[in-house]
């Protein structure tokens, strides 16, 4: 199953956050979408999963087209959003927004959705230890850890992740990207990685996708991206 | 009249209040819109029920009839006028200001349909039990077989309602979606299903408490005005977004304007409240037992 | 909506010599009127200042009101206090309606200037459910029966040629047509400037050195002195301030108005208080035959479907969304 994405064009009111993009997310590999502030990544991510519609352009997952489908219907197509901001519902307990994850599934698939939250506890003991703590009692790091976890219950096929390294300090990013890599290599899902962080995404990525005001730039092996230092002056600053 | 009297003549009228205050919360909740309507579906549902007692002289199928007919009420207000208008309403000067107008020609709606269907009058609504004050140790008090069957049937909803948060599936979503609706939605969760039923629960409590408060107040097609702004007093000294905040804070007003009317005197109740309701929202405008100062919605 | 529209609009002079001609039109037209129109036409007039008073707390400083009857009948009550206790001459309660409304707007509006959205709407609204029970609760205030207040003849030897509807409806136009005035002035001022820069964005309002707070509590004051002139008007047409006059129904009405014809501008306020004026009159002719419940309920439905309608489609007001068509053609 692969993502492609064929001249996708979208816009914020009057702004065009995105415009004509074109590319492959190939199956079973993670491909990392880098770009400055405002290049329109986020809204990338959230046309995919049917937050945002796109006003021209197609999105086909599995030769199916997502563009008309609602989020809940995507959702249960294996694609799952886990947003930037470390998006817990912070009222919840950190084992209720694991169910959460799981609740749509809850009457079809009991057992697995249990055995799905014990695969997360076993991947971040941390949540483990606190999973009777209510989410706003969590650091940083532990709830980006919980918005990931909350998105694995649903078995995933497609994980769209947005800037889980966000304001994280970088041992934790290296954590957390780490368990992403082995995760990914384990389950064999495909991952699209929406970062500014581009070194560390491009490290555990086997493409690269880079955006530069709502255009597609490169889309290139991610080796490729990181050894090529005039790009990088150009587009990712470093 | 000593205090202890005074203190339980306004229980079961508090829990009336904290039943309101419940429905608001849940429509607060579920759409951020505060329904003032709410006085109006009451009302429609009391009348429903009415009409059920009088047809088949039953006073336990008209509250099952009065709170179905809430619960649909509540259900078709969503799906019909709510919906479009929070969809139609997304600028800053008009996302606050539109769904209470519109809830108020909702409610202006309501009383007029309610006024050709069942006129303007008065109309007295009864009870299933003895509205005599009890007598303990040969001394009357001022707690009637009636307002032990409204605070027990309020308990009894509130103990279901409870559990349905805390223990289903349902309400996680429930309470998932009140917080977060995007995450509740990514997490493949019909949040506009979740939202119909948030409104139709709602209205299924509104349509118990209209049956459980007519009998006091009667019924005519605006008697419920002034129960919707008590209401919206509990909720906000709960913080309108904590349910149990809600119910005690009903509890609480009702007991506390019992108070005040035993000592002054019935024509300083509403001033009561109304300087109650504005001092929460300027001294802790998180209310009473909210935690977090959302106020700015 | 943050661009604050600039507009060309005519200067404060041009304002106010039209404002004399519309005067002279309306004084020398109401004597080709009949009776009963003519006390419409007060009517008008009275609900005029008090949509105007909406628009500009709602509209203009963005601070939804569901109590606008409850400072009308400030207004109302000071200036009946003021015949009845003092004697005073009625021209000058005129003002002492003002005052007190707009002083009862400050303090209000000090507590009320830091809510907003749903929190406002709940306060101002037990504020108008509250009113009438607290008027009546206070004995100088004359309980169920109220205070009368009758504007009586035209002075001179006018009484026995003015008939009392038309010195009624001089009186209501006059005091409607200066405040429209005074509204559109102060809209077109720094004022208003400020109320709709709060509006459209209180922050970035605030970073270009507006304060909010203050900016809205001043936006209360202003509109409750309306909200007076509104009430006293109100009373002069009734003849009698009384609790059952401001109830809960005439401030939903009032805004109905102020919705229908378009919150975000004076020159709607006209078109809303015709309005409201006249639909519940069109009906109770149409229904005449038909029962009275009909009669009584029917013009409420329509006009309260009116203002969901209008809400529904048009959520900034008919007027802004004409506005909008016009910019996109």
């Amino acid at each position: 199953m692969t993502l492609r994405v064929r001249g996708l064009t979208i816009d914020h009111g009057a702004i065009r956050a995105i415009s004509n993009a074109t590319f492959n997310v190939p199956r079973g590999s993670i491909t990392a979408i880098i770009g400055a502030n405002g290049a329109g990544k986020s809204t990338l991510l959230r046309t995919i999963s049917g937050l945002k519609r796109a006003t021209t352009g197609s999105i086909l997952w599995d030769e199916i087209s997502l563009e008309h489908l609602q989020t809940e219907q995507i959702v249960r197509r294996g694609i799952i959003h886990v947003p930037e901001g470390r998006s817990v519902v912070t009222e919840l307990t950190v084992h209720e927004n694991l169910m959460l994850g799981g609740v749509w599934r809850l009457r079809a698939q009991k057992e697995d959705v249990a055995a799905a939250i014990e695969e997360v506890y076993q991947l971040f003991p941390r949540l483990n230890e606190r999973k009777k703590q209510r989410a706003d009692t969590l650091s940083g790091g532990e709830r980006q850890m919980l918005a990931i976890g909350r998105g694995l219950i649903a078995r995933p096929q497609l994980l769209l992740l947005d800037e889980p390294s966000l304001g994280l300090a970088p041992l934790v990013v290296e954590q957390i990207f780490h368990t992403l890599s082995e995760l990914q290599g384990k389950t064999g899902m495909t991952i699209l990685l929406v970062e500014q962080n581009a070194m560390s995404a491009l490290r555990i990525a086997s493409q690269g996708i880079v955006l530069d005001q709502g255009r597609v730039v490169i889309a290139d092996n991610a080796r490729a991206i990181m050894n090529d230092t005039a790009l990088r002056h150009a587009y990712l600053g470093y | 009249m000593n205090l202890i009297n005074t203190l339980i003549a306004g229980v079961s009228i508090g829990a009336i209040y904290s039943l309101i205050a419940f429905a608001l919360i849940l429509v607060w909740r579920s759409t951020r819109v505060v329904n003032f309507a709410q006085a109006g579906q009451a009302a429609f549902s009391t009348y429903v029920g009415l009409s059920f007692e009088k047809a088949f002289n039953n006073f336990w199928l008209a509250l099952l009839a009065a709170i179905i007919a809430g619960v649909l009420v509540g259900a078709f207000v969503e799906v019909v006028i709510v919906r479009f208008i929070v969809k139609r309403a997304t600028s800053a000067a008009t996302v606050t200001v539109a769904p209470v107008i519109a809830m108020l020609g909702l409610l202006g709606i309501f009383q007029g349909v309610m006024g050709l269907i069942w006129g303007g009058e008065y109309q007295a609504y009864p009870t299933a039990f003895s509205r005599d004050g009890l007598t303990i140790n040969g001394s009357q008090i001022p707690f009637s077989q009636n307002d032990l069957f409204v605070l027990l049937t309020v308990v009894a909803a509130m103990s279901v309602a409870a559990l349905i948060f805390q223990k289903t599936s349902l309400g996680l979503a429930m309470r998932a979606a009140a917080f977060a609706p995007e995450v509740t939605r990514l997490s493949g969760i019909r949040v506009s299903r979740i939202r119909t039923l948030g409104w139709a629960f709602a209205g299924g409590a509104g349509g118990l408490a209209g049956v459980l408060v007519a009998p006091t107040t009667f019924i005519a097609p605006n008697s419920f005005d002034l129960l919707l702004v008590f209401g919206f007093t509990a909720a906000v000294i709960g913080g309108l977004d904590s349910l149990i905040g809600g119910v005690l804070g009903g509890l609480a007003l009702g007991i506390g304007l019992s108070v005040v009317t035993g000592y002054l005197g019935g024509s300083y109740t509403f001033m009561t409240a109304f300087v109650l309701l504005i001092v929460v929202l300027l001294i802790r405008p998180q209310g009473i037992l909210g935690a977090r100062g959302a106020r700015r919605a | 909506m943050l661009v604050v529209r600039s507009s060309h609009k005519p200067s404060a002079t041009k304002r106010t010599i039209l404002a004399l001609i519309v005067g002279i039109i309306l004084f020398v037209g109401s004597n080709f009127i009949d009776e009963y129109r003519i006390f419409q036409g007060a009517q008008v007039a009275a609900y005029l200042v008090g949509i105007v008073s909406i628009v500009l707390l709602t509209g203009y400083s963005g601070q939804i009101t569901l109590g606008q009857g409850a400072f009308m009948a400030v207004g109302s009550y000071s200036a009946a206090l003021a015949v009845q206790e003092f004697g005073l001459p009625i021209w000058i309660t005129f003002f002492i309606a003002v005052l007190a409304a707009a002083l009862f707007g400050a303090i209000i509006g000090i507590s009320a200037g830091r809510l907003s959205g749903p929190y406002l709407a709940g306060a101002t609204l037990a504020f108008a459910v509250g009113i009438p029970a607290l008027a009546n609760a206070i004995p100088i205030l004359g309980g169920e029966q109220g205070l009368s207040f009758d504007i009586g003849y035209a002075p001179g030897k006018y009484a026995d040629t003015v008939s009392p509807y038309k010195w009624l409806f001089w009186i209501c136009a006059l005091c409607a047509i200066i405040a429209v005035v005074i509204a559109v002035n102060i809209t077109s001022s720094g004022l208003g400037r400020q109320w709709r820069a709060v509006r459209a964005h209180e922050t970035a309002a605030a970073l270009c050195g507006i304060n909010p707070a203050r900016s809205k509590v001043m936006a209360f004051t202003v509109s409750s002195g309306f909200a007076g002139l509104a009430g006293v008007s109100f009373s002069a047409t009734v003849g009698l301030v009384s609790p059952s006059g401001f109830t809960l129904a005439l401030s939903f009405l009032l805004l109905t108005g102020a919705i229908l014809g378009g919150i975000s501008h004076i020159s709607g306020a006209l078109g809303g208080a015709i309005i409201v004026v006249i639909i519940p009159t069109v009906f109770e002719s149409w229904t005449e035959e038909a029962s009275l419940g009909v009669a009584t309920y029917l013009p409420g439905i329509i006009v309260s479907a009116l203002l969901l309608l209008s809400i529904a489609l048009a959520p900034e007001g008919p007027s802004e969304a004409l506005h909008k068509l016009r910019r996109k053609h």
